[in-house]
């Protein structure tokens, strides 16, 4: 138990909306281990940046944690108080958004965006600013002295989002949380942010969230990966196992739909239907209408999350019988 | 720094211009105006020879192009012609009473941004609360009152019922606080819904969420990261405004009797002064070249992004 830094239990978030209530993130549990890189992968408005922003406790209006627990070390996440989820945020746990562009303030510059978290630790101006300065080569950031005067929209996106990653990092975080942090960037500025993630990664001993679509990403950087679908947890191993032996119908299909070199067939798989709508309540599995192995349990009981193999776990009914051949 | 620097001297250099066009603007005006000023100032029983003979001693015969520029030099020496119906040199006239007109709109604007601000920012954070629902009702009540009529009614509860302050006219600074609010209320409103406004729109960005991410206190987000970027449009208002609450500052000047430009250009306009009308549209106008320049000056000094264009 000790090796884990974040246990995340059975974990619910709603959105109460005129129409009814949205349930975002449905009785999610993961852990994270110390100095490991964890994926949270899903298709978009399957939860996994809500999942994300729950634990932060960032969650917006009309968004909120409904049920479960969020252990952090030996603390509990859930009901603490903003103003001790401010000592968490930043100094504890880092985190990363999507869109670099917008994720930076356009009238401070860069040193005082990346000290602003240092000052507020307590370290005066200067020993803040020589650390930033630091952070700052760390991430391969040119020129640093004249970038720390530099305001956001003089630089480009992708030393921005090098800045936000200084700027997390700079407090040393025991995790950072990573959401889509190459999204919306080009391929090659995509692959250099990896890579220097991935050196960093040693370097800093931080354990990672990361949370993406990309299952590039995750084979370049992931130890384990957690699949979401529809607010549901519905497998988790490590990342030998999802790509070589994915066991869900969802994995599965999310698999063959990777565009790879060595595919000879012309066009992409594709997943026939869409994602359940999440407004209305649903008894049994929420893959079950697009699932080619589906059984009628499914449309009845909610499959939990079990464990197959060591350290590999499916949520799914066809499991226990035969290991749910997909074709 | 030296982005600001180019950037002020590139607003300079419009504003001059700008300055230039708004007066041959202003003459055209006056050059399009039926009767001129010597038919105003003779006797119709006066000969045709000396309304010539007055006309040349003004300078009238001359081409319009002549008049303009012998006009705009006179307006830089300071030299603003002579008033028809007083007989006196306008610009003695505005130099009297243009500080009054400035005090009463500098004080009505200060009074509306520190009330409008702060408000602005509570409602925000209490936004469809209670609080934010009585503001805006409350600031739309104010909105609705004629300012003449709110003068009034200030007049009748302030000076007349409970006689704490002077009824009009200027004898101290506390004849200052009734015309100032008349001022100020009615139009407190609008920056009242600017701020609050701004300040929702600055919420729902991600570098507030950046912000909070790294853990900095609530207070601090709000005022260093919300509030900061927020008032950036506000403080353009603020120098926006001036020329327009000037516009206002006609009607409550006459309603306390205030010895203001306001005041003068009233009459001016009813006794067809001309020289008068003129050389205070000319302040005026001015006054709003000069805080649009200011605007745009602190406008590029609080977001780094306007200095590149």
């Amino acid at each position: 138990m000790d090796n884990k830094i974040l246990e995340v239990r059975d974990l619910s978030i709603d959105f109460k909306t005129k129409h009814g209530t949205v349930r975002a993130v449905d009785e999610v549990s993961f852990d994270i281990n110390r100095g490991e890189v964890f994926a949270l992968v899903g298709e978009s408005g399957c939860g996994k940046s809500t999942t994300a922003l729950g634990i932060m406790r960032l969650l917006q209006e009309p968004g909120e944690i409904s049920g479960g627990q969020i252990m952090f070390e030996d603390r509990e996440l859930v009901g603490l108080s903003e103003k001790e989820m401010t000592h968490i945020r930043g100094k504890e746990i880092g985190m990363i958004f999507q869109n670099p562009l917008d994720s930076l303030n356009p009238v401070y510059s860069i040193g005082y965006q990346v000290s602003e978290g240092l000052i507020t630790d307590g370290m005066n101006k200067e020993e803040a600013h020589e650390l930033a300065r630091e952070t700052l080569r760390d991430v391969k950031i040119s020129d640093v002295e004249s970038r720390m005067k530099s305001y956001p929209h003089e630089i480009s996106g992708g030393m921005r989002q090098r800045v936000m990653i200084a700027m997390m990092l700079c407090r040393n975080p025991k995790l950072l949380i990573a959401d889509e942090p190459t999204t919306a960037l080009d391929v090659t500025i995509q692959a250099g942010i990896i890579e220097l993630m991935n050196e960093l990664r040693s370097k800093y001993n931080s354990s990672i969230l990361m949370i993406t679509h990309d299952f590039g990403i995750v084979a370049d950087m992931a130890d384990r990966v957690g699949v979401m679908y529809a607010g549901n947890i519905v497998e988790v191993a490590d990342v030998m196992s999802i790509f070589d032996d994915a066991r869900h119908p969802y994995t599965k299909l999310l698999m063959k739909a990777l565009p790879t070199i060595t595919k000879e067939e012309g066009r992409l798989e594709t997943i026939s239907g869409t994602v359940p709508d999440l407004s209305e309540p649903i008894e049994g599995c929420k893959f079950a209408d697009r699932c080619p192995v589906c059984q009628e349990i499914c449309r009845r009981e909610r499959p939990a999350l079990r464990e197959v193999e060591s350290g590999h776990l499916v949520a799914c009914h066809c499991q226990d019988a035969e290991g749910g051949d997909v074709k | 720094m030296n982005g600001v620097l180019r950037y002020v001297a590139k607003r300079l250099i419009m504003g001059v211009g700008i300055v230039i066009f708004v007066s041959v603007l202003v003459f055209a005006i006056m050059q399009a105006m039926p009767g001129n000023p010597i038919d105003l100032m003779v006797d119709t029983r006066v000969s045709p020879e000396r309304v010539a003979e007055l006309k040349a001693q003004w300078g009238l015969d001359e081409p319009p192009i002549v008049q303009y520029f012998v006009w705009l030099g006179n307006i830089l020496q300071g030299d603003f012609g002579m008033s028809v119906s007083m007989k006196q040199n306008v610009s003695d006239l505005i130099l009297q009473r243009l500080p009054y007109t400035l005090m009463l709109t500098g004080a009505a604007l200060l009074i509306e941004y520190l009330i409008a601000i702060p408000l602005g920012l509570w409602a925000a954070v209490k936004k469809d609360k209670a609080v934010d629902k009585s503001l805006t009702v409350g600031t739309i009540v104010l909105w609705s009152m004629p300012q003449f009529w709110l003068g009034v009614l200030f007049m009748l509860i302030f000076a007349i019922w409970l006689v704490v302050l002077p009824l009009s006219g200027w004898s101290g600074p506390s004849s200052l606080i009734l015309p100032a609010l008349t001022l100020a209320l009615p139009t407190l409103a609008q920056i009242f819904r600017l701020t609050r406004s701004e300040v929702l729109d600055v919420m729902r960005e991600r570098y507030v969420m950046t912000a909070r991410a790294k853990g900095i206190e609530g207070r601090r987000v709000l005022i260093r990261h919300v509030l900061r970027n927020a008032l950036i449009p506000v403080t353009v208002m603020f120098f926006l405004s001036l020329p327009w609450l000037i516009g206002g500052a006609v009607v409550v000047e006459n309603v306390f009797a205030w010895p203001g430009m306001g005041q003068m250009l009233w009459r001016a306009i009813s006794k067809q002064d001309f020289m008068v009308v003129q050389g205070v549209i000319f302040v005026i106008t001015v006054l709003t070249v000069i805080c649009n320049l200011i605007g745009d000056i602190i406008s590029g000094i609080l977001d780094p992004r306007i200095r590149l264009e």
